[in-house]
């Protein structure tokens, strides 16, 4: 049997915990700031369907709440026949000197299709270490900011065609 | 729009690209008024920076007109006359909330990518590789400004472009190097690098109330730069007998400089063995940066005295005399400029007419002679110092 890759990182939030909390907690909100997931969808009261390309085509799993203090900690497991196996935790602390919230994020997962999956989803840039920490960033950077930093669809990014055309304006709702 | 673009190293062109249009709701469009070549350009040109792509848009020296504006912006309007600070910042982080602008946590799409490299990433800035962010510059007819509420500087008088354009880097940039090494009344500083920030660095310096600044370089026009508008004391390096370093403890009855600024960065020339050390292991990618004039700073430098550094390094160094630095007990303060914490002052200063930083520029020409004007700058041809260039003559 495959053994589960862990995955760590924290970034600290200058926002109240409750705020991130919150956020966080309506997991349809999580594909605003996870690069590769493309939608959530609630399904009960503790169940999300969550669905992402794989290297062959769409992966979706359903996941499910198993912990929930609030302002403090959420968790969730993928449901038995998923075609990801996934044990994931997001912890909310104050910071010192009130400098906001660290938020830490616990992934345990089992790649789909075991180590060649975990190989083409590296060749492709989507591993999940990466995935992870860029997911906490985007998390921050939306949550102070307001909005996630783009450059795709800028004029150099048009003229070497590495843009992706009517991709972020129509997330921003710009066009 | 025309635009300068980087199309290779030691290749700049002006080329005909789209225009720029809104991305995230917080943006606005600017169109360009004036726009500098930095000297920092020249890392770029000489291809000394990575990740930099075919077409990105050079400059982050730029000023201009609202002429767009995102649905989430509340502070402009279209029409606005503003200065574009050439970091972009969020100003939602720890960092821009307490005038660390440079060390935005939240401008720079490539984020990632940077972590990797420096340990933690900085603030986006325009037209400055990959690794900071990506963003097409200011070298162009029009430029797509990301936070439009935080970045833009809005201009409330009539000065001429000439006297403004410097506000978005240079100025506060040798503002920065003297106030952040801390220099007081009846100090003496050591400038490395007569450049424009090494001029403004030492004018900086005689603001701030020091006793003698000394200019050091090798181009004449450069030298007698810094001696006739700022009236400080001029240092050949190639002249120097038997080193710069002896002539300045010549200079300061034996103490060292109060204050060493190393406006010269990581392309530094120098003489003798460790200079072609440096360049030989530059070329053979054994370091990515030529520490020649940091070296001079350590052993120069007074103990307990201060070396700033606004030139900039971009990678690893070897053979520097750390030791020295150590022994003397210096303090370090280096970094990129938090353009936003001076300009308010600064720019008071100008509109009082205190400081007049027109007398930098030594080109003027048209966006559309930039592929010409690299050159010209990188080898300090026709004395130039300064190029400035209007995107829409």
């Amino acid at each position: 049997m495959d053994k589960y890759d862990e995955y760590q990182y924290s970034v600290t939030i200058d926002r109240p915990r409750q705020e991130l909390y919150e956020y966080w907690r309506d997991f349809e909100n999580l594909p605003q700031f996870s690069p590769h997931l493309n939608t959530v969808r609630t399904i009960g009261a503790n169940r999300s369907e969550w669905s992402t390309d794989g290297p062959t085509g769409p992966v979706t799993w359903i996941a499910e709440m198993t912990v929930d203090k609030p302002g403090e900690v959420i968790g969730w497991n993928t449901v038995e026949g998923s075609d990801v196996e996934m044990h994931g935790v997001v912890k909310f602390q104050d910071a010192p000197q009130g400098r906001g919230t660290e938020v830490s994020v616990y992934m345990k997962l089992k790649a789909p299709w075991g180590p060649i999956g975990k190989f083409v989803a590296k060749a492709t840039g989507n591993s999940p270490d990466q995935e992870v920490e860029e997911m906490l960033r985007r998390f921050k950077t939306l949550m102070e900011s307001g909005e996630i930093p783009v450059v795709e669809g800028q004029p150099s990014n048009q003229m070497r065609g590495d843009n992706m055309p009517g991709d972020e304006s129509a997330r921003t709702g710009l066009r | 729009m025309k635009a300068a673009c980087w199309m290779g190293k030691h290749d700049v062109r002006v080329e005909e690209i789209p225009d720029p249009r809104l991305l995230n709701r917080q943006d606005c469009i600017v169109k360009v008024s004036s726009t500098a070549i930095c000297g920092s350009d020249l890392h770029l040109f000489n291809g000394y920076v990575p990740t930099m792509k075919e077409y990105d848009v050079m400059g982050h020296e730029f000023m201009g007109e609202v002429v767009e504006v995102g649905p989430d912006v509340k502070n402009l309007r279209v029409g606005d006359r503003v200065l574009m600070p050439f970091q972009i910042a969020c100003g939602g982080c720890y960092y821009c909330k307490h005038d660390l602008w440079s060390a935005c946590d939240n401008s720079n799409p490539n984020a990632g990518q940077q972590e990797n490299v420096m340990g933690h990433p900085g603030a986006g800035m325009y037209g400055y590789s990959h690794l900071y962010g990506g963003y097409d510059g200011g070298q162009a007819q029009y430029v797509r400004v990301p936070y439009a509420d935080v970045n833009p500087v809005k201009l409330e008088n009539d000065l001429p472009d000439d006297k403004l354009l410097f506000l978005t880097d240079i100025l506060p940039t040798g503002f920065q190097a003297a106030a952040q090494a801390d220099v007081k009344p009846g100090d003496v500083v050591a400038v490395w690098g007569c450049g424009p920030v090494g001029q403004f660095a030492i004018l900086s310096a005689f603001l701030l109330g020091a006793d003698k600044v000394i200019a050091i370089d090798r181009e004449p026009e450069r030298l007698n730069m810094a001696r006739d508008v700022h009236g400080a004391t001029p240092l050949n390096f190639e002249h120097a007998e038997p080193n710069v370093v002896y002539e300045l403890k010549m200079l300061t009855g034996g103490r060292g400089p109060d204050v060493c600024i190393d406006a010269v960065g990581l392309e530094a020339l120098g003489h003798g063995v460790g200079a072609v050390v440096d360049w030989t292991k530059q070329l053979l990618r054994m370091q990515s940066d030529r520490p020649n004039v940091l070296r001079q700073c350590f052993q120069a430098c007074r103990k307990g005295g201060t070396v700033s550094i606004p030139g900039v390094y971009a990678g690893i160094i070897d053979g520097l005399n750390f030791g020295s630095a150590f022994g003397k007990g210096l303090t370090l303060k280096m970094g990129q400029t938090h353009v936003k914490k001076y300009l308010p002052t600064l720019l008071k200063l100008v509109e009082d007419g205190k400081i007049d930083p027109t007398f930098l520029i030594t080109h003027k020409v048209p966006l559309s002679d930039a592929g010409q004007m690299y050159p010209i700058f990188k080898e300090k041809e026709d004395d130039c110092i300064k190029v400035v260039m209007r995107p829409w003559d």
